[in-house]
């Protein structure tokens, strides 16, 4: 593992639900340590299937190479975190927010022992630093949806990680949850933290990223947002021109509806 | 009346039953957090063959078939297998989950039942009893079988204390578990294992067709009166005791009673009187 290997790589990955029907066809992509990288593209595009195939998560996939900081995501784990979708949660489940965020230290404080007044600290702080601080004790079936996915992210904080993996964070968030989360993101960013987003909505790309990835099956291109986001490229990819049109994105294509499981 | 022979006997029974119910709420607080309550069901009907089969085999080997272990290994053995039979099952096309814990529920059960009246017709089988393993009957149940029940639901309660924070993990984002590096496969195989040790310790005082509503009811109660997993598995633990308890008391001092069918039955008193207090019927009478 060197000094300078990319917090995650990925060469030539193909990944699907069923044997030879790939959601994402290929795709080679290196993301820079501190960059801010949205991953876009229309529904059924792969998007989420390309998240959960990088940590092994989808039921195939095949790839060249996936390296996280230069070696195996196994010697990384303490380094990754990943964010599930909001809606993949059932939040009847019987816990505190407190609970759910002191859940994402288990690496470090091993899987038999209980939970300590230190690991609830810790959680606290990390709820504080998503603005949920007084939200600690309630049960997480009683908040909003925005503060939902705040939980999510503060469990996946609570452990430092050097890499965020997120699954279309900003959905269904309201607007106060939507800055604040991007606000805390952009912080961890500026601390040398990378960060890949899933991301829905392309009138928010630019004040929330850095970097984009657009991807339709295959990965169509990887740069800076402004380059990435060209009118050309979106037409290859969504089948209109401009952003201004990104609400009369057609439906997914017939056959390419993207599994959520 | 069938009272036990002796006070202390009829103690030992109660403890070990209160100790199987309790065991039973904390198993099930994490079983329908995972989503596995037709397991347990599954579970439940499949130890029946496997409880019928060990009982042959200790005949035919000269030994007491009604001995506890043996009957707990066999039915413990068939359980596991119609569990790990489901997934399979479902991804043939058109049978689905659904379909295919219906399958394992009922073809194990009919085997199971086939093989009843087998051991029925043997010599010894027809004063061993087996039927009353249908639905339970604690009158019935000896010394042995008690101490052989409580020393399954002790080591079960300790080893859910052990593994509990890890299956909370897992039931509430199984993504994130596996990311995280926690080893779901092998914790999911362990909840398994703790609902049929549940279901085999609690298999001759509840039988096999009502133990899952052992295993169900006093964590659905519990849930409803809110709080995180662990105080829902402590209540839950709690509920399950009591349903126990209250299910044996009726069926030795009724005649005739099935100690299943009373146990239930409490159960689901405590659930229908848990609901006024959910916090869900709070928040709408407010």
């Amino acid at each position: 593992m060197s000094a300078t290997a990319p917090p995650l790589e990925v060469v030539h990955l193909r990944a699907g639900y069923v044997r030879d029907a790939w959601i994402v066809e290929d795709a080679s992509f290196a993301l820079a340590a501190g960059s801010m990288t949205a991953l876009v593209g229309p529904n059924g595009a792969g998007k989420s299937t390309l998240l959960k195939a990088v940590l092994g998560l989808a039921p195939i996939v095949r790839a060249e190479r996936v390296a996280f900081f230069g070696g195996d995501l196994d010697a990384a784990r303490a380094r990754v975190a990943f964010i599930p979708q909001r809606s993949a949660i059932d939040w009847d489940f019987p816990a505190t927010a407190r609970d759910v965020v002191a859940m994402g230290l288990v690496a470090r404080i091993g899987l038999f022992r209980r939970t300590g007044r230190d690991a609830l600290a810790a959680a606290e702080r990390a709820l504080d630093s998503v603005g949920l601080l007084g939200m600690a004790r309630e049960q997480v079936g009683e908040l909003s949806g925005g503060q939902q996915q705040r939980v999510l992210v503060a469990r996946a904080l609570v452990a430092e990680p050097d890499l965020l993996l997120l699954d279309e964070p900003f959905a269904n968030v309201d607007a106060a949850s939507e800055a604040h989360l991007a606000s805390v993101l952009r912080a961890r960013a500026a601390r040398g933290s990378t960060v890949l987003a899933v991301h829905h909505d392309l009138r928010s790309v630019r004040a929330h990223f850095d970097e984009a990835i657009l991807l339709n099956r295959a990965l169509l291109a990887h740069g800076p947002v402004a380059a990435v986001l060209t009118d050309a490229r979106l037409a290859e990819a969504y089948g209109f021109v401009g952003v201004t049109s990104a609400e009369r994105a057609p439906a997914a294509r017939a056959g390419e509806a993207e599994a959520r499981a | 009346m069938t009272l036990p022979t002796t006070g202390i006997n009829t103690i030992a029974v109660l403890a070990g039953c209160a100790l199987f119910g309790a065991l039973a709420g904390a198993v099930g607080t994490l079983v329908l957090a995972r989503r596995r309550a037709l397991v347990a069901d599954v579970a439940g009907h499949a130890t029946l063959p496997g409880v019928a089969l060990a009982f042959l085999v200790a005949e035919a080997l000269g030994v007491d078939g009604r001995t506890p272990w043996m009957l707990f290994l066999g039915g413990a053995a068939t359980a596991l297998l119609a569990a790990a039979l489901v997934p399979p099952l479902a991804r043939l096309r058109r049978v689905g989950s659904d379909g295919a814990t219906a399958l394992a529920l009922a073809g194990f059960f009919g085997l199971g039942a086939v093989l009843l009246s087998v051991v029925q017709s043997h010599p010894s089988g027809a004063q061993g009893g087996l039927r009353t393993l249908l639905f339970g009957n604690a009158a019935a149940i000896t010394l042995d079988e008690v101490g052989a029940l409580a020393a399954v639901a002790l080591a079960s309660i300790v080893a859910l204390v052990v593994l509990f924070r890890a299956l909370a993990i897992v039931a509430f984002d199984e993504a994130f578990a596996r990311t995280a590096g926690l080893p779901v496969r092998a914790l999911d195989l362990a909840l398994i294992l703790l609902l049929v040790a549940t279901v085999v310790a609690g298999m001759q005082v509840a039988g096999i067709v009502l133990v899952v509503a052992l295993v169900i009811t006093p964590a659905a109660a519990s849930r409803l009166l809110g709080g995180t997993l662990a105080t829902v598995a402590r209540r839950a633990a709690l509920i399950g005791a009591l349903a126990a308890s209250l299910g044996v008391v009726a069926s030795l001092l009724g005649e005739r009673i099935p100690t299943g069918a009373a146990m239930t039955l409490a159960a689901a008193l405590l659930f229908l009187g848990a609901i006024p207090f959910s916090r869900a019927a709070r928040a709408e009478a407010a």
